[in-house]
């Protein structure tokens, strides 16, 4: 049992993103990522600072309860040093001052003390909590000789980090701002960038578009260094394609040779036995051999067609501008004298404007022909058969034969454009491949071949409708 | 009336010639491009079948082009298997008067023959036959049976045109090209009556004019 396909592996056979997408993707990410990193060392850089800052406060603040609280007594912080927290600080600030051998003098008592562990530096800054909050704290220790008191005395003295936190949050809001402007400027910059990078890409597409569907010419637009390359092996493969084709023409010709002549002279050869044949049976049986050849030799003629009207074959066939209305009316003209020995009707119509359309003159031809063969083919004498050129108003240019003979029946009108496909038993003559010929030509030209019920109601239209003006039909 | 067939393929050739032998003329019969030449300039051929897809690397087209420029007055017609049909524009161009894709039935050949033979009758036959019907388009006149059909200069310039196309088509616009002047401005109407005219004269001579509607006239062989 095959293994079940990891869903990355699926994701990997999507159609690759976009170039400009990719590009984009890679410059905005990582940058993405470095304005975060940025961001957030401008954070540390912020803390930091704030932190500084309250602990000068801090050390300024023990300085002053020291110098004064040792004269006081009391639970009293000099005046100045209460203007200084209330009017500047807005920090909750608690303090004690403890004697030597840390005998409680005066304040709080229950402040948070550093570590043991942190020895008995000063001044040392540390952290804790307090009546629920956290608070910075420092410790000052200082030197007292006096009349009542000699030794070390120890400050503690702890804020809320209140203010701090603001300072911090709104340096940091200011600082994101600016960031992600910068990011949505260097964004747009990427765009453009990246756009005028990809600029020759649309150039080469454009150049590329502008040419016709047989212009197998190699590129010629100048290119930067990375699609230069593409743009060889392109041209190169342009050229083989051009050599394959000019190839497959030679080729088509000389098979085309190679078979017709000696058909031909085998079809002469059994004319002349037909006419020479003495008995009827004999007469008969050659006849029925002469049937035969005329019918390979219209096989190969057809086969031949075929492939000249191919897509392969299409840089042999040039376009131009052409009157359809001329094109239709010699070719009508050419089969004037096979409709008449049918005893065939045919005629010709078409408004007095030119109708103009650009195609291959050869292979349009080639197309009415067998439509206008096929007519002959299925009419019986005393059948009117009629060739129109018309340029109706909303649609483009058209191309009809119409005549009033068995017509094709509605189910079968699909299947009688494909290949080798013949309604009869096959005994008319025809090799099933003058339609298929007539639809390949009219869908090379994007136009459309239709069949339909003749408008009195019986008979077989062939409608050949082209693109109208810069459209398709 | 003296023919050269061009063809390397010898069944073809001979099947070719015995239909032209029967039909009266002499044959020589050559199977390549020098030979062709030598002969052309030896004889002097009333027409010439040539087939445009000679042996030897020599395509039929500079040969062809040789040919018209040598003589210029004699008809050639092309025979080729190439199916592409600005194969038989080219053909055309170089100096081919006429062209034909093989394989072709013997009587279309004939016909193409008589037809050529006709138009380019020149000095040597003043005398176009079509229809059962001989015109002397010196003396400007018309036989049916023998017998003198009298017409009009204008009934006989449209039978003209249409005894020198015979088994064509022959636009309307063409045959009034023919009859008329620049300053002339009568036009297709005019046309239309000549030829019913036209018609009734010929009516018990077995020459037939066919109308075809949109494309023009055709006189049946």
């Amino acid at each position: 049992m095959a293994a079940a396909i990891p869903p990355w592996r699926g994701i990997a056979r999507r159609r690759p993103a976009s170039l400009r997408q990719r590009l984009l993707l890679w410059l905005l990410v990582p940058g993405l990522l470095l304005l975060f990193a940025l961001l957030y060392s401008n954070y540390l850089d912020i803390r930091h600072t704030a932190d500084r800052i309250q602990e000068r406060l801090l050390l300024a603040i023990a300085v002053s309860t020291a110098e004064h609280a040792f004269g006081s007594r009391g639970d009293l912080l000099p005046r100045d040093v209460e203007v200084l927290i209330e009017d500047f600080m807005r920090e909750d600030t608690f303090y004690h001052v403890l004697g030597p051998g840390g005998a409680f003098v005066t304040g709080h008592s229950d402040i948070p003390r550093p570590e043991p562990a942190a020895g008995a530096s000063s001044p040392h800054f540390y952290t804790g909590h307090y009546r629920g909050e956290p608070v910075r704290g420092i410790r000052y220790r200082y030197l007292v000789a006096g009349a009542d008191l000699e030794g070390w005395m120890t400050i503690h003295v702890v804020q809320t980090r209140r203010m701090r936190n603001a300072l911090v949050r709104s340096r940091l809001v200011r600082s994101a701002t600016h960031f992600v402007g910068f990011l949505l400027i260097g964004a747009v910059f990427a765009w453009i960038g990246v756009s005028r990078g990809l600029a020759p890409l649309d150039r080469l597409r454009a150049a590329i578009r502008r040419r016709s569907q047989d212009d197998l010419r190699p590129v010629r637009e100048p290119m930067p260094a990375e699609v230069r390359d593409v743009v060889k092996a392109l041209n190169s493969l342009l050229r083989r394609l051009q050599r394959s084709i000019r190839a497959n023409q030679r080729f088509l010709a000389e098979a085309s040779h190679r078979l017709r002549t000696p058909l031909a002279a085998l079809q002469a050869e059994l004319e002349w036995s037909v006419r020479d044949a003495r008995g009827g049976d004999e007469r008969r049986r050659l006849e029925q051999a002469l049937c035969s050849v005329q019918r390979t030799s219209r096989l190969a003629h057809q086969l031949l067609n075929l492939a000249q009207v191919s897509p392969e074959a299409r840089a042999a066939n040039p376009r131009r501008q052409l009157d359809l209305k001329e094109l239709a009316a010699e070719t009508a003209g050419e089969l004037a004298s096979a409709a008449l020995s049918r005893d065939i009707d045919l005629s010709f119509e078409a408004p007095r404007h030119p109708v103009t359309v650009f195609g291959s003159a050869v292979t349009l031809r080639e197309m009415l022909v067998n439509l206008i063969e096929n007519a002959l083919a299925h009419c019986p004498a005393g059948a009117r058969v009629t060739v129109r050129a018309c340029a109706a108003g909303g649609e483009g240019p058209r191309l009809e034969v119409e005549d009033d003979g068995p017509g094709i029946p509605e189910p079968d009108r699909e299947r009688v454009l494909q290949r080798f496909v013949q309604l009869e038993d096959g005994s008319g003559g025809g090799c099933g491949l003058g339609l298929a010929i007539a639809w390949e030509v009219a869908k090379a030209h994007g136009a459309r071949l239709s069949l339909h019920t003749a408008p009195p109601g019986r008979g077989l239209l062939a409608r050949v409708v082209f693109p109208a003006e810069g459209g398709a039909a | 009336m003296r023919l050269l067939v061009v063809e390397d393929n010898r069944s073809l050739a001979q099947s070719i010639a015995r239909a032209l032998r029967a039909g009266g003329h002499a044959v020589d019969c050559v199977g390549n491009g020098s030979d062709a030449l030598t002969a052309f300039s030896v004889g002097t051929h009333d027409l010439v079948i040539l087939d445009l897809s000679l042996p030897g690397g020599l395509d039929g087209l500079p040969l062809l082009r040789t040919l018209r420029r040598r003589r210029k007055d004699v008809p050639l017609l092309v025979l080729t298997a190439r199916a592409a049909l600005e194969d038989r524009v080219l053909g055309l161009d170089a100096g081919g008067d006429d062209y034909m894709v093989k394989p072709f039935a013997l009587d279309e050949l004939e016909a193409r023959v008589r037809a050529l033979l006709r138009r380019r009758g020149g000095a040597r036959t003043p005398e176009l036959t079509a229809g059962g019907l001989r015109f002397d388009t010196v003396q400007r006149v018309v036989r049916a049976d023998g017998q003198t059909l009298s017409l009009t200069p204008r009934e006989r310039g449209v039978l003209e045109v249409l005894m020198r196309n015979a088994g064509r088509v022959v636009s309307k616009e063409r045959i009034a090209e023919h009859l008329f002047d620049f300053g002339d401005d009568t036009g297709l109407s005019a046309v239309e009556l000549y030829v019913s005219r036209l018609r009734k004269r010929l009516a018990g001579t077995g020459a037939r004019i066919r109308t075809l509607r949109g494309l023009g006239y055709l006189l049946e062989e």
